[in-house]
């Protein structure tokens, strides 16, 4: 049966749906039956998650005025 | 119309009406995506050229985008599109500054470290040497919520090797498919695998000791 640490290194092609249906399975076996990698693959969904809504950056006011100036330029409104 | 909100992404219409509304000269809805996709372009531009001229990378980006935008011809999204230029630029400033990063690094750093093998969660059987503990917290804004949690994220993010970092924001933040990653990083897409996983197993481990220790 697949070991934990190897459940571990592989559970972002599992997450990432990168897998062979056979390791899929393999992956789903060892899960039925762990409860400490059933909680390792929900803490790191869960972190990736947390990475993905980090940093968020909202566009600076100034690059917005620069674009909306350069979009009226090149692409003016139609019959005008 | 009000787009302050920052998950406006939902409330752009549906792909051939916002392409040919853009090319309409739709001022507001222009506006509303820049905005709407503005984290996600920042991210794929910070990952290869860092953060101090990513703005600058993703506005020049647009600039072409819009001159070229009568041109589109929707064999992929305008996201997607819009997301390759943006890499595109990244990659020509990243070339023009040269900096000192090389990704053909990956395969050495691979073979190199040995920290799986001796992963100390694990004993010679590769069962959890202890029980892996249920987390208090359930939910990603509730991990974001917590301060000293995210200063200690982000000290362990400055510390992980660049392409790991680099990989982790395109894949993670940005949302890019792997092959596209693999084609901006010129890496393998089996390394990439490798090293997004390291990256994101890292921060799985000190959010965990965080909430197990309360420490750093
Ligand atoms: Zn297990």
């Amino acid at each position: 049966m697949l070991s934990c640490k190897h459940l571990v290194e592989q559970a972002s092609d599992y997450i990432d749906d990168q897998m062979t249906m056979g390791k899929k399975i393999q992956v789903k076996m060892h899960l039925f039956v762990c409860v400490s990698c059933r909680r390792y693959l929900k803490q790191l969904k869960l972190t990736i998650a947390m990475l993905g809504r980090r940093n968020q950056h909202d566009a600076p006011e100034a690059m917005c005025h620069h674009l909306l100036k350069e979009y009226q330029k090149t692409l003016p409104k139609q019959g005008s | 119309m009000n787009h302050k909100d920052r998950s406006t992404t939902q409330e752009l219409p549906e792909e051939s009406e916002l392409v040919q509304r853009l090319i309409a000269n739709d001022q507001q809805l222009f506006m509303a995506v820049v905005k709407a996709w503005h984290p996600s372009l920042y991210g794929v531009a910070a990952a290869i050229v860092g953060h101090s001229i990513a703005d600058e990378v993703v506005q020049e980006a647009w600039v072409s985008v819009i001159k070229a935008l009568p041109k589109f011809e929707g064999r992929s999204t305008l996201k997607t599109w819009v997301t390759r230029i943006v890499a595109n630029e990244a990659k020509n400033r990243y070339r023009k500054e040269s900096r000192s990063v090389s990704m053909e690094s990956v395969d050495e750093h691979w073979a190199t470290d040995s920290r799986i093998a001796t992963d100390p969660r694990f004993d010679s059987s590769g069962h959890w040497n202890q029980r892996n503990p249920a987390w208090d917290i359930g939910s990603p804004d509730e991990l974001l919520a917590a301060k000293e949690l995210q200063d200690c994220v982000d000290k362990h993010l400055s510390r992980l090797p660049e392409q790991q970092k680099y990989i982790m924001e395109l894949r993670d933040t940005a949302g890019m498919e792997f092959e596209e990653i693999c084609n901006i990083l010129e890496v393998s897409s089996s390394n990439a695998r490798v090293l997004l996983h390291r990256a994101r197993d890292k921060i799985q481990q000190v959010v965990a000791k965080f909430q197990r220790t309360g420490e750093c």
